[in-house]
C-alpha cells in the first residue's frame, strides 16, 4: 500500500496538471455519457412524436457533443500522457541520482546487470501503470459510476435487473487474477532463454571446440517449449476472460430488451429508453473488461516500485560533512594513523596500520593477493572509511575534506581499466573536460599512447569502451595513464597488476609510468622489479599488517619475509620469456 | 544491443519482402487446416454478430407495436443461444489460431538456434554479439507479438467490416452510405497516423537505448567517475538523455491523442447524420424505426476496427521487418567443415603436419602464408611471436574451425578435410585466452570436456588444474552456479576451470595459450603448474610466454607476419643468431643482473 501511494505521489507532483486532467476527465466522460440521452430524446420526442424541429436540434447536438467531446478527449489524452511521462521522468531521475550517491560497498554487492534490470524493466512496468492510470483506470472508474447512475435515473427497475449480473463479473475478475503470476512466469522463462542464447553466442567457440551443440540444443528446446506452453495458457485465459465479458454484455442486453420491451408494452418505458440503455451497456463494456487487468498491472507496478525504492532508500555510508573544507593544491603528504578496516560483514582486512608517505615520494606496496594492498589504496579517495583510526593528507583528516576536492587531488590507475563509450579524446580528458587539445595530446604522448591512437583510422575520435574499438590490455592502461596525467594530481595511486598483460614491458610503457610517478606522492601496488627498486619506501603486507618496511637493499639484507617474496615474484622471472612475444601494437 | 529496438527501416523496400512472405507461409503450411477452420469460424462469428441488431429491429418494428410479449421471449432465447454460440466459436478460433501461432514461433526460434550453432566460425569473427542477440531475441519477440490477441482482433474486425457492409446494404443502402461516407477520411487518418507514429516510435526507442547505454556506462565506470570527481557530469548526461526520451514520447503522444479521437469524432458525425436522415425517412414512412435503431448498433461495430488498425499497424510492421532480418540470418552460410558426408576421425595418434598453408579470414587480407609445420605425436610445439602474427590462427586451423585457403593440414598423414571437424575436435582440447564459463555448475562446466565423467574424475581434473581449493571454498562447492549471472570468479580461477575442462577431456592434442592476463604472480604460478601437468604425454601446441616452456619445447616456431621465420629448439635458435636471439637477449640481459 505504501509503495502504491508513493508511486501515485509521483503523478501528483504537478498539481495544476493533475487538477486540469481530472477536470477534463470528468467533462469528457460526462459528454460521452450524455449522448445516449440525446439519442433517446431524438427518438421519443423527435421521430416518434413527429417533431422535425426536435429531431433537427438533437441531431445537431449529437454531432456537436459527439465530435466536440471526442476532440476534447484528444486533449485529455495528451494531458494524461504528459502527466505519466513527467512522473516517469521524475522517477528515473530520482533513481539515477540516488544510485550515484551510494557508497562503493553498495556497488560491490550489486551486479550491474541487476541494477540495469531495475532501471529498465522495473521502470517499464511503472511506466505502463502511469500511462494507464490517466487513460484507463481513472476514466473507467468515472465511466462506471456515471453510467450506472444515469441508467438508474432512467429506469431503476431495469438497472437493478442488470446489476444482477454482478456475480458473473466478480467471477470473471477471479478468473483473471492468476494472470499476473502467469505474466511473470513467461518473463522468467524468457530471461532463461535469453541467457541460453547469449551464452551460445559468446561461448560459440567453446561449444564448437568441445562439440556440445546437441547438449545446448536440448537445453534450449526445453526453455523454448516451456515458454510456448505458458503462453498458450496465458492466451486462453485472457481469451476466455474477454469472452466472459462479452457474454455478460450479451446477457445484459437480453435483460434490457426483455424487461425493456415488457415495460414499453405497458407504457412504463419508451423506445428511446431502450436505445439509450443499449448504448450505456456499450459504454460499460470497456471499463468492465479492463478491470481484470487493472489489478494485474497495479500489482506489477507495486512490485517494481518496491525494487526501485529499495535502491533509493539504501543509506549512504561515506558522506560529506556539512562543514567540510576544500583541499586546495595539496603538497601530498599522506599518513595512515592506526587504521583498521574491513569490508561489510567480513573481518578486518587491515589492522592498526601506521604509514607515513612524505610528499613527492613513492611508496611501493607488495604482498600476496588478499594481504590488503588494494584495500589500502581504496581508502585514500574515501571509497570507504576506516573503521578505526584515520588517514590524513597534509595533516587534514580525509573526512574533514569535501569529496570533490579530495578526489580531484588524486589520480588513480587501477587494475581493470574502465573506458567509456566515447572518443579516445574524451576518455583521456575525463578528469578535466576543459583541457585543450594540446594538453590532451601531450598527456597521451607522455603515456606512450599517442602513436597507437594515431594508428587507428579515426585517431582521437575513435570510440572506445565496450561498444567501441577493442584495445589490448596495455593500450587501455596507457589511456588510463594519460587520463591521470592530464589531471596532474598531487597524489597518485597506481596498481601495476595489469602490467603482466603486455608480454613485453617495453621501454615506452616504462617511460610512461616513470612520467606518471615523477614529482608526485605515489602509492604503487608493485609488480615489477624496477618499480620496487626505484621506490623511496617499500612496505610488505602480510594479513593486513606491515611486516617489513624500508628500501629495497635494506630489506633484502634484513628481512627474511621480503627475500621470500622477492624470490617468488621477481627473480628467475618469466617476464623474460614473455618478452619474446614482443608487443607490436604501438 | 539496443533495448528492444526493432529497426523497421528499409529491408522491405529492398524486395526482401517476397522471400520473407514465402518463408513465413512455409511455417504456416502445416497449420493450414487450423487456419482455414479459424477463418470459417470467424465468418460464423461475424454473422452471429448480425443477429442482435436484427432481433432489435424485429422487436421494435413487429412485436412492440403489437404489444405482443410472447414472441419477444422467443427472440430473446434465440439471442441467448446466439451469444453462447458466439462465445464458443470465438474461443475455438482463439485456441486454433493461438496453438498454431505459438508452434510457429516455437519452430522459428528452434530453427534459428539450430542454425546459430552450426554457423561458420567466420560469422562470429564478423558480427557482434549484440546483433546476433537481436536476431534471436528481439526479432523473434516482434514476430511473436503479432500473433497475440489485439493484432488478430483488429484483423478480424477489418474482415468482418465487409460482412457488415453487405448486410447493411441489403437493409438500407442510403443509411449504409451515410456510414460509409466518413470511411475514406478515417482511412486517411489511419494511414497518416501509422506512418507518423512509425517514425516517432523509432525515435522513442533510440532515445531509450541511448539512455540505457549511458546508465550502463555510468554504472560500470562508477569507480572511475568517483575517483575523478566527475559524477555531476554523469548525472547531467543522464538528465539530458532522460529529457530527450521524454520529448520523443510526447511527440508520439501528439499523434496518438489526435488520431483515435478524430476517427471517433467522424463516427459521431456519421451517427448524427443517420439519426437526422433516418428520422426524417421514418416520418415520411419510408423507413421503420427498428431499421434505424439497428443501424445505430451497426455504426459502433463498423467504425471501431479503423481505430484499432493504427496501433496494430506498428506491431505488424515490426513483425514483418523482424521476419526479414530473421530470414537473412538463416541465409548465413553454415560451417562447411562439419558435413554429414565426411568421415569421422576414429583414432588419432597426434601426428600433425601443415603443408604450405595459406589462410585469410577476409579474402585479400592474408593472415598466414606458406606455413609448414611437422609435429610428432607427443611433442611440444611452442609458438612465439608478436600479437597478431598468426599464432592463434594456426591453432584455429589445427582444430579445423576453418579450412586453409591454400595447402593442407594432415592428421596422422591424412588430409583433415576428409573428416568432420566435430570428430577431429573430439581428440583435442583448447585452453585459450578468452575463457568462457556457462551458466551452470562448476562441475557442469568442467564436464564439457567429457559429459559422462564421474564426480571423481571431475574432482581429479580440478585437482590437477590447481582449482580444487578455491572451488571447495565456494558456497556450494562444485555445485555452485557460475557464468555471467552466477558466482563471480576471478580471471585466474576461470582459467583454471578451463584447464580442468581440458584435462578431463584427456585429449590427444592440447592447445594452450599461456598468456595469463590480469592475474597476480601467485595465481600465475598455480596456473603454470596446472599447465605443466596438462602438457605431459600429449601433442601440445602452446602459444608460449614462459621461459620454462620454451626451454622444454621440442620445437619453437617463431611466427611473424603470417610466416614461420625461424624454427628449432631454444639452443639451436640462439645459435642461429637471428630474430629469436635478438628478442631473447634484449629482454633477458636487462634483467639478468637484477641482484
Amino acid at each position: 500500500m505504501n509503495t502504491l501511494l508513493r508511486l501515485i505521489s509521483y503523478l501528483g507532483r504537478q498539481k495544476l496538471l493533475l487538477v486540469t486532467l481530472l477536470v477534463s476527465l470528468a467533462v469528457t466522460v460526462g459528454l460521452q455519457s450524455v449522448l445516449p440521452l440525446l439519442t433517446k430524446v431524438a427518438i421519443d420526442d423527435g421521430i416518434l412524436a413527429r417533431d422535425r424541429q426536435v429531431l433537427l436540434t438533437m441531431a445537431i447536438l449529437l454531432i456537436v457533443v459527439g465530435a466536440g467531446g471526442h476532440m476534447l478527449a484528444a486533449g485529455r489524452q495528451y494531458l494524461a500522457r504528459w502527466s505519466a511521462q513527467r512522473a516517469l521522468f521524475d522517477i528515473r531521475e530520482d533513481f539515477n541520482v540516488h544510485l550515484h550517491s551510494k557508497s562503493m560497498s553498495f556497488f560491490d554487492s550489486q551486479q550491474t546487470g541487476e541494477l540495469m534490470s531495475r532501471a529498465v524493466n522495473d521502470v517499464n512496468s511503472i511506466q505502463f501503470f502511469f500511462q494507464l492510470s490517466g487513460n484507463m483506470i481513472v476514466p473507467s472508474i468515472f465511466q462506471l459510476v456515471l453510467t450506472l447512475g444515469l441508467m438508474f435515473v432512467l429506469n431503476w427497475h431495469v438497472t437493478l435487473m442488470i446489476a444482477g449480473v454482478s456475480p458473473f463479473v466478480y467471477l470473471l475478475q477471479r478468473w483473471a487474477a492468476p494472470l499476473r503470476t502467469m505474466f511473470r512466469g513467461v518473463q522468467a522463462k524468457m530471461g532463461e532463454m535469453n541467457i541460453e542464447i547469449e551464452e551460445s553466442v559468446a561461448g560459440a567457440k567453446v561449444i564448437r571446440a568441445y562439440g556440445r551443440e546437441s547438449l545446448r540444443e536440448e537445453r534450449f528446446q526445453k526453455a523454448n517449449w516451456g515458454i510456448r506452453s505458458l503462453r498458450i495458457q496465458l492466451v486462453r485465459r485472457i481469451g476466455a476472460y474477454f469472452q466472459g465479458i462479452e457474454l455478460t454484455h450479451g446477457i445484459s442486453t437480453i435483460i434490457v430488451i426483455g424487461f425493456g420491451s415488457y415495460k414499453v408494452i405497458h407504457g412504463e418505458m419508451t423506445i428511446g429508453d431502450l436505445v439509450a440503455f443499449q448504448a450505456y451497456l456499450l459504454l460499460l463494456a470497456m471499463p468492465l473488461g479492463f478491470l481484470g487487468f487493472a489489478t494485474a498491472i497495479t500489482a506489477q507496478a507495486i512490485a517494481s516500485g518496491e525494487r526501485i525504492f529499495a535502491v533509493i532508500d539504501v543509506p549512504l555510508e561515506v558522506e560529506e560533512k556539512p562543514d567540510a573544507i576544500a583541499l586546495n593544491r595539496a603538497r601530498g603528504e599522506l599518513r595512515y594513523e592506526n587504521v583498521t578496516f574491513g569490508y561489510d560483514g567480513t573481518g578486518p582486512i587491515v589492522h592498526d596500520l601506521n604509514i607515513t608517505v612524505p610528499a613527492g615520494t613513492t611508496l611501493a606496496i607488495i604482498g600476496r593477493s588478499g594481504s590488503g594492498k588494494s584495500t589500502i589504496a581504496n581508502l585514500i579517495p574515501r571509497f570507504y572509511d576506516p573503521t578505526a583510526g584515520r588517514i590524513t593528507i597534509d595533516g587534514h583528516d580525509l573526512r574533514d575534506l569535501t569529496l570533490d576536492s579530495l578526489r580531484s587531488s588524486i589520480g588513480m590507475v587501477m587494475q581493470e581499466t574502465v573506458l567509456f563509450n566515447t572518443s579516445a579524446r574524451n576518455n583521456i580528458s575525463f578528469g578535466r573536460p576543459e583541457a585543450t587539445e594540446d594538453e590532451i595530446v601531450a598527456a597521451a604522448k607522455a603515456a606512450a599512447a599517442h602513436e597507437f591512437i594515431l594508428a587507428l583510422p579515426p585517431g582521437y575520435d575513435t570510440i572506445l569502451g565496450e561498444r567501441g574499438m577493442r584495445l589490448s590490455g596495455g593500450q587501455r592502461q596507457r589511456i588510463a595513464i594519460a587520463r591521470a596525467l592530464l589531471v596532474d594530481p598531487p597524489l597518485l595511486i597506481f596498481d601495476e597488476a595489469t602490467s603482466s598483460v603486455d608480454p613485453r614491458t617495453n621501454v615506452e610503457i616504462q617511460r610512461a609510468i616513470e612520467n606518471l610517478m615523477a614529482g608526485r606522492t605515489t602509492i604503487v601496488i608493485a609488480h615489477r622489479l624496477s618499480t620496487v627498486m626505484g621506490a623511496d619506501n617499500i612496505i610488505l603486507l602480510e594479513d593486513g599488517t606491515v611486516v617489513a618496511r624500508g628500501r629495497h637493499h635494506e630489506l633484502l639484507e634484513n628481512s627474511e619475509a621480503y627475500r621470500r617474496i622477492y624470490e617468488l615474484q621477481f627473480a628467475g622471472s618469466d617476464e623474460v620469456a614473455s618478452a619474446l612475444a614482443r608487443d607490436d601494437s604501438a | 544491443m539496443r533495448g528492444g529496438y526493432v529497426d523497421i527501416s528499409n529491408l522491405r523496400e529492398r524486395g526482401v519482402a517476397i522471400g520473407t512472405a514465402r518463408r513465413l507461409l512455409g511455417y504456416l503450411r502445416e497449420h493450414r487446416l487450423s487456419l482455414i477452420g479459424a477463418l470459417l469460424a470467424l465468418l460464423v462469428v461475424a454473422s452471429l454478430n448480425l443477429v442482435a441488431p436484427w432481433i432489435t429491429k424485429i422487436v421494435i418494428d413487429d412485436y412492440l407495436p403489437n404489444e405482443d410479449f410472447g414472441p419477444v421471449l422467443w427472440a430473446l432465447l434465440i439471442l441467448l443461444a446466439t451469444y453462447f454460440l458466439r462465445a464458443a466459436t470465438t474461443m475455438l478460433t482463439i485456441i486454433l489460431v493461438q496453438r498454431s501461432g505459438q508452434i510457429v514461433i516455437f519452430n522459428l526460434a528452434q530453427d534459428l538456434y539450430h542454425h546459430l550453432l552450426r554457423l561458420s566460425m567466420r560469422y562470429f569473427e564478423r558480427e557482434t554479439t549484440g546483433e546476433t542477440l537481436s536476431r534471436l531475441t528481439t526479432d523473434v519477440n516482434a514476430v511473436q507479438r503479432a500473433t497475440m490477441g489485439p493484432t488478430l482482433g483488429a484483423l478480424v474486425g477489418l474482415l468482418t467490416m465487409f460482412v457488415y457492409a453487405a448486410a447493411m446494404f441489403v437493409m438500407d443502402w442510403r443509411l449504409t452510405l451515410l456510414i460509409l461516407v466518413v470511411v475514406p477520411a478515417m482511412v486517411l487518418i489511419s494511414v497518416y497516423s501509422a506512418r507518423e507514429l512509425r517514425k516517432r516510435y523509432r525515435q522513442v526507442q533510440e532515445t531509450l537505448a541511448d539512455m540505457n547505454t549511458t546508465l550502463e556506462d555510468n554504472l560500470k565506470g562508477i569507480r572511475v567517475s568517483r575517483a575523478f570527481a566527475r559524477e555531476s557530469d554523469e548525472l547531467e548526461r543522464f538528465a539530458r538523455d532522460n529529457t530527450s526520451n521524454l520529448k520523443a514520447n510526447m511527440d508520439t503522444a501528439t499523434v496518438e491523442s489526435v488520431s483515435t479521437p478524430s476517427i471517433q469524432a467522424l463516427s459521431s458525425i456519421s451517427v448524427g447524420l443517420i439519426v437526422l436522415y433516418g428520422g426524417w425517412q421514418i416520418m415520411e414512412g419510408t423507413l421503420t424505426a427498428g431499421t434505424l435503431i439497428s443501424f445505430l448498433a451497426f455504426v459502433a461495430l463498423f467504425h471501431r476496427p479503423l481505430t484499432e488498425i493504427i496501433q496494430v499497424n506498428y506491431v505488424m510492421q515490426s513483425a514483418l521487418a523482424a521476419a526479414d532480418r530473421i530470414f537473412q540470418f538463416m541465409n548465413e552460410p553454415i560451417d562447411e567443415t562439419d558435413l554429414p558426408e565426411m568421415e569421422t576421425l576414429e583414432s588419432f595418434k597426434g601426428a600433425v603436419e601443415f603443408r604450405a598453408v595459406d589462410f585469410a579470414y577476409i579474402p585479400g587480407e592474408p593472415v598466414l602464408t606458406d606455413v609448414n609445420i611437422t609435429a610428432e605425436p607427443g611433442s611440444v610445439v611452442a609458438l612465439v611471436g608478436p600479437t597478431g602474427a598468426g599464432k592463434t590462427t594456426i591453432v584455429n586451423l589445427l582444430g579445423r574451425f576453418y579450412d586453409p585457403d591454400g595447402g593442407g593440414i594432415l592428421l596422422d598423414g591424412r588430409d583433415a578435410r576428409n573428416f568432420r571437424s566435430s570428430g577431429i575436435r573430439n581428440h583435442m582440447a583448447f585452453v585459450l585466452q578468452e575463457t568462457f564459463l556457462f551458466f551452470d555448475t562448476v562441475a557442469g562446466n568442467i564436464r564439457y570436456g567429457r559429459p559422462d565423467a564421474s564426480d571423481e574424475e571431475v574432482h581429479r581434473a580440478a585437482a590437477r588444474a590447481n582449482a580444487v581449493e578455491f572451488i571447495e571454498d565456494l558456497p556450494e562447492g562444485f555445485d555452485s552456479i557460475v557464468g555471467n549471472e552466477g558466482v563471480q570468479l576471478s580471471r585466474g580461477q576461470i582459467q583454471r576451470i578451463s584447464l580442468a575442462r581440458a584435462l578431463l577431456a584427456d585429449p590427444v592434442v592440447l592447445v594452450l595459450d599461456e598468456a595469463t592476463s590480469d592475474v597476480d604472480t601467485e595465481t600465475e604460478a598455480l596456473i603454470q603448474e596446472g599447465m605443466d601437468a596438462a602438457m605431459a604425454g600429449r601433442t601440445v601446441f602452446v602459444i608460449a610466454h614462459r621461459l620454462s616452456t620454451i626451454r622444454r619445447a621440442d620445437q619453437i616456431l617463431v611466427v611473424d607476419d603470417g610466416r614461420i621465420q625461424e624454427r628449432g629448439t631454444h639452443d639451436e635458435l640462439l645459435r642461429q643468431d637471428g630474430l629469436y636471439r635478438r628478442l631473447y637477449e634484449s629482454q633477458f640481459a636487462g634483467l639478468e643482473n637484477s641482484d
